[in-house]
């Protein structure tokens, strides 16, 4: 469970949170939509502790994470991890070498490595491109070499920033029911943050609606299904 | 485009090339044929093996040495915040400003008076002293490369990983390029100086050159006894070129955002203690001798009233040739970059850094045979020529920084640009430019360091009447007075400071702090 | 930053006006290439610029520095030479220059009174004020004990691991070694040699350095020119200096030489200068400044603390030997040294 109370988070160049409360069961996916700009990126990285609220708390799993204070529980530690907006893998690791700095984290006996690392590049359906680097491969398959690097240490959450902005629609659908599945078979609790309401409503079990640091709405995918352009407009146009 | 490519290979060829060529056919040319004979001198006897041997030795033990040291700084600067961080971040600059002869000198005085409490012996004391005047370099290089990762590719190591893993598998693998390239520096400084092992009375091979030289005056034997340093070279820049075959530096992203994976605790309290304790090893040990030696303050000024012109002597020919070294490098490094592997690249690697390991006096005697002649005399006899002769010696490094801060661009980059214009060269003044602007400070900086402090080109070259001022400083060490050595080179030091500060300042100016985020 | 080209024009433009302002030719000068440290050349020069109005345009060398550069830049130059006149602190590379061919015979009227020791039969070069190659001693260490009278004492066992000496391959202890080859015989300076090196003798960075070994009581003796030990005792040092060898095969004295360049560009300006070097007041200067070295002619006058050349016994070696002999001196030196 993730849990997020009363945080705000300013930078020089003006807020990017204001009293932000939210909480996520275990298990569930939570979708943050809003428009560009709106402050979610901020969110992700003040949960995933790369940064430091500056007033709020965070409790993962009922625990203090961070606090205006400190950083209690460092990111590391905290058994969540994140795919990026860009997706940020490693120019000078190879598809395998990913997998394998991952898990050499995760207490695992050396033999196994290499078994627990084709398990899952297998899942992402990456087995065959094990010595490839990232700038050799296609742009599904940077997609899901991101996210089997996020799953591959079996972290409790995970957070996703727009992962999935830049590809097809075909693909798209396949990546969100390669989340879905995973989330089943690991019980993940994932935060999903979005521009598209398609991809919120197919994917969420609650969403929030997350404008100038501000959450301006909250419910359930359904809803949104409705919703017309003006009621979108109401909550994405960017207030001054 | 064309023409400007072909101006920089033409002048490249010119400045550089020929007289490398020059020096090393040389010797085939014995009495006037051709000839493999003075090539006996590289059967090598077992004493000059064994010399050969040290020197391998030293260079490695100095480079391991400087890469420890200017890595840890590079990376304590970069992702520890650390209190009076920006004071840091200037004051490593400091040893590169002093000539390694002078930290020798300093360095040889403190271990004779401390010498009844510890032993060093020669090799190490040396190879100390080495580290501490070039770990510098490794650490300009490092903290630009340091600056240019892609802050999410490493967050993603920390999240998953924490943060020593990080550092290790993702950080410095980033950096590898500007390890290897600082790393290249420092060994080929050591490898070829024989000035700090002398002053330690360490025997290196490069000593055998000089014999051959200034004892023995045999010009092609000292030539041929040179080979084996430049095949040493060769087979560096073949083992740094296989070691990044196929790697590719270039971020996804590009938020250049800085990161600390330490803010706080035990790592900020060991950093500083490590960093404090390498500023005063390399920066406060030598200014406190060097501000001793010198005494009183009307030696500056006297030393002012009489070397202020060979002062400004030496900065306008450094400045120039720096100038020119770096236009030529940005063009060199960038084609070099965007030229495909191959046995092409290989040999534009190996030729651009040729320079590195040429004994200065044989590329002064090269550019006097091939330019002290009637169709040349209007710029022989001139400080054209000193300029040409700083241009030749040290363009590899320029050159060198420069390509590892052009394997952090992404040439997509390039493309997008080339589909709204035509003009290739507007597009490198407005996106290239502005992306490696560090890369050309940096390579400027060295340019110019490197430059003010040549004595062994410039001693051949300098036409009559003016000195500069490592010509002025050597001529008091000679002389003995130390006193004035050392306020020459306290005067030097703060000179470049002023120069660095400058620098820095039209850095910010070009490119203004929101521009960088 | 908006247009390189104005900027890369003007900078040409710059340049090229710089380059040629320095190659408009001045025709009333000289150039002197110099291994005499600038503190004692430089002044001289000057005056004769001052006394002449000729422009004396001069590059300054150490002899220590182990790069040789200026000698090795005439032979370099030696096709279209710069320069019109070597003014060199010691006298075997001017002999060198003269086998390369590179100098050219001048046999100047100053020059007249001159010992023949110190001059070429045919007026290649010209030697004048000397210095000597001498112990220096730390009077403090050495109170009261026996100070050697010969460098041949210092192969003994008192002084075992107490002796400094610069490099034997460049400057002029490398014209040292090469004078015993001379004098004794190859067989006798080799053993020499081995037997200092086994006596545990330091070997240093330049003449300098043994000195300031022996002013810092480091080692109590060590080899030196008289001019580095002058110059330490002038500063109130506590060191003393020995001529070796006065009641045997006499002290090592080594001129200052100057030689004309063969096809120099200002033929007429170098021979004026050469006139000057050699005249008696250049010597009385040499003799005067801190350099104190030694008028070859008996009638230049001199301060107290400089000996006259005839009250001290000298070497009986020919300069032009001591020049044959370096190579195999310095390649001896070179295997016993060099390790």
């Amino acid at each position: 469970m993730i849990s997020v109370t009363g945080i705000s988070k300013s930078y020089a160049t003006g807020d990017a949170i204001k009293n932000v409360n939210l909480t996520v069961d275990k298990g569930k996916i939570l979708a943050v939509l809003g428009p560009s700009g709106g402050g979610k990126t901020t969110l992700l990285r003040l949960i995933a502790g790369l940064e430091r609220p500056d007033s709020g708390i965070i409790e993962l799993n009922g625990q203090k994470a961070s606090d205006s204070e400190k950083i209690i529980i460092p990111p590391s530690n905290r058994k969540l991890s994140m795919i990026f907006q860009d997706l940020a893998l490693w120019p000078h690791m190879s598809v395998f070498e990913h997998v394998k700095f991952i898990l050499n984290g995760v207490e695992l006996p050396k033999s196994q490595i290499l078994d627990h690392a084709t398990k899952i590049l297998c899942k992402v359906h990456l087995h065959n491109k094990l010595y490839h680097y990232p700038h050799q491969l296609s742009g599904g398959e940077k997609q899901r070499l991101a996210i089997a690097r996020a799953i591959c240490s079996r972290p409790f959450y995970l957070l996703m920033d727009e992962p999935f902005s830049s590809l097809d629609v075909v693909l798209k659908q396949e990546m969100m029911d390669l989340i879905l599945k995973l989330k089943k078979d690991y019980h993940m609790t994932v935060i999903y943050v979005t521009h598209e309401l398609q991809e919120a409503a197919y994917l969420a079990d609650r969403v929030v609606i997350l404008n100038n640091g501000r959450i301006v709405w909250s419910g359930y995918p359904n809803e949104i299904n409705k919703w017309t352009i003006t009621d979108i407009g109401k909550f994405f146009r960017r207030h001054k | 485009m064309r023409w400007i490519s072909l101006i920089v290979i033409a002048l490249f060829f010119l400045i550089v090339l020929i007289p490398i060529t020059y020096i090393l056919l040389n010797p085939f040319c014995y009495q006037g044929h051709f000839s493999f004979y003075p090539l006996k001198e590289l059967i090598l006897s077992s004493r000059q093996i064994n010399l050969l041997k040290t020197s391998i030795f030293f260079a490695v033990s100095a480079t391991s040495l400087a890469l420890f040291l200017g890595v840890s700084y590079a990376v304590l600067l970069e992702r520890v915040l650390l209190p009076a961080r920006s004071f840091m971040a200037a004051a490593y600059i400091i040893p590169i400003l002093i000539p390694s002869y002078i930290q020798a000198i300093v360095w040889d005085s403190f271990f004779n008076a401390t010498r009844n409490l510890f032993y060093i012996s020669p090799f190490w004391a040396a190879t100390l002293c080495l580290a501490l005047s070039y770990f510098p370099y490794i650490t300009l290089i490092v903290v630009g490369g340091l600056q240019g990762i892609d802050q999410a590719s490493e967050e993603a190591g920390l999240l998953q990983r924490g943060k020593f893993p990080t550092l290790i598998g993702i950080t410095l693998p980033l950096v590898r390029p500007h390890i290897i390239t600082g790393a290249l520096f420092v060994f080929v400084f050591s490898i070829i100086d024989f000035g700090v092992p002398d002053i330690f009375r360490l025997r290196v091979y490069p000593v055998e050159i000089f014999v051959q030289f200034s004892g023995l005056y045999n010009e092609k034997a000292a030539i041929v006894l040179s080979y084996p340093l430049l095949i040493i070279m060769a087979f560096l820049i073949l083992l740094q070129m296989k070691f990044m075959l196929g790697k590719n530096y270039i971020g996804f992203s590009h938020v250049e955002r800085r990161i600390f994976f330490w803010t706080s605790g035990q790592a900020k309290f060991i950093g500083t203690i490590f960093i404090c304790f390498i500023l005063g090893m390399s920066t406060m040990v030598p200014l406190v001798i060097l501000m001793g030696k010198a005494g009183s303050i009307s030696i500056f000024v006297n030393i002012l009233k009489n070397s202020w012109y060979s002062l400004c002597y030496s900065i306008l020919l450094a400045f120039f040739a720096t100038l020119i070294m770096t236009i030529l490098a940005f063009w060199i490094a960038y084609s070099l970059e965007r030229m495909s592997q191959g046995k092409r690249k290989f040999l534009g690697e190996y030729l651009t850094q040729l320079p590195f390991v040429m004994p200065p006096i044989l590329l002064g005697i090269a550019l006097i045979r091939i330019w002290n002649q009637p169709f040349s005399a209007w710029f022989y006899q001139t400080p054209l020529m000193i300029i040409m002769g700083y241009v030749a010696h040290y363009i590899p490094f320029p050159i060198r920084a420069l390509s590892s801060a052009f394997k952090q661009i992404d040439p997509h980059l390039e493309d997008a640009a080339y589909l709204t214009t035509q003009n290739r060269i507007r597009i490198i003044v407005r996106i290239i430019l502005p992306l490696i602007k560090k890369g050309i400070l940096a390579a400027f900086f060295i340019g110019f360091v490197l430059s003010l402090s040549d004595l062994g080109v410039t001693l051949l070259i300098i036409p009559p009447g003016p000195s500069t001022i490592p010509i002025e400083s050597y001529n008091f060490m000679h002389y003995g007075a130390e006193n004035k050595v050392a306020a020459l080179c306290l005067i030097l030091v703060i000179i470049q400071i002023i120069f660095a500060v400058s620098i820095w300042s039209i850095y910010n100016v070009i490119c203004p702090a929101n521009e960088r985020q | 930053m908006k247009s390189p080209y104005w900027f890369l024009i003007i900078l040409n433009i710059f340049f090229i006006s710089f380059a040629i302002s320095c190659s408009i030719k001045n025709e009333n000068q000289v150039v002197v290439y110099t291994s005499v440290d600038q503190v004692f050349s430089e002044p001289i020069l000057k005056r004769f610029e001052k006394e002449t109005g000729i422009k004396v345009q001069a590059v300054y060398d150490v002899e220590a520095s182990k790069t040789t550069g200026l000698f090795n830049r005439l032979l370099a130059e030696a096709k279209l030479p710069k320069c019109d006149i070597f003014w060199n602190s010691e006298v075997v590379r001017t002999i060198v220059l003269k086998y390369k061919g590179i100098i050219y015979p001048y046999k100047s009227p100053s020059a007249r009174d001159i010992p023949n020791r110190f001059k070429d039969p045919e007026g290649y070069w010209t030697g004048f004020a000397t210095r000597a190659r001498i112990l220096i001693y730390n009077s403090k260490l050495l109170k009261g004990k026996k100070k050697p009278e010969s460098i041949f004492e210092l192969t003994r066992p008192t002084w075992r691991d107490k002796v400094a000496m610069a490099f034997p391959l460049f400057g002029t202890t490398a014209t040292h070694v090469a004078a015993l080859w001379s004098y004794l015989g190859e067989e006798k300076a080799k053993q020499y040699l081995i037997s200092l090196k086994k006596n545990g003798i330091l070997i240093v960075n330049g003449n300098s350095v043994a000195r300031d070994l022996v002013v810092k009581g480091r080692v109590p003796i060590a080899f030196t020119d008289t001019d580095d030990a002058n110059s330490a005792i002038q500063k109130g040092k506590e060191v003393g200096i020995i001529f070796p060898d006065q009641k045997g095969m006499g002290t090592l004295f080594i001129p200052n030489t100057v030689a004309m360049i063969k096809g120099c560009p200002h033929p007429g300006e170098a021979r004026k200068l050469i006139d000057y070097l050699l005249s008696h007041e250049v010597e009385r200067n040499l003799a005067f400044s801190e350099s104190a070295q030694i008028p070859v002619r008996s009638d230049v006058e001199r301060p107290n603390n400089v000996s006259s050349w005839s009250s001290l016994k000298a070497m009986e070696v020919d300069y032009e030997t001591i020049a044959k002999n370096m190579e195999a001196a310095t390649i001896f030196c070179r295997e016993l040294f060099v390790r």
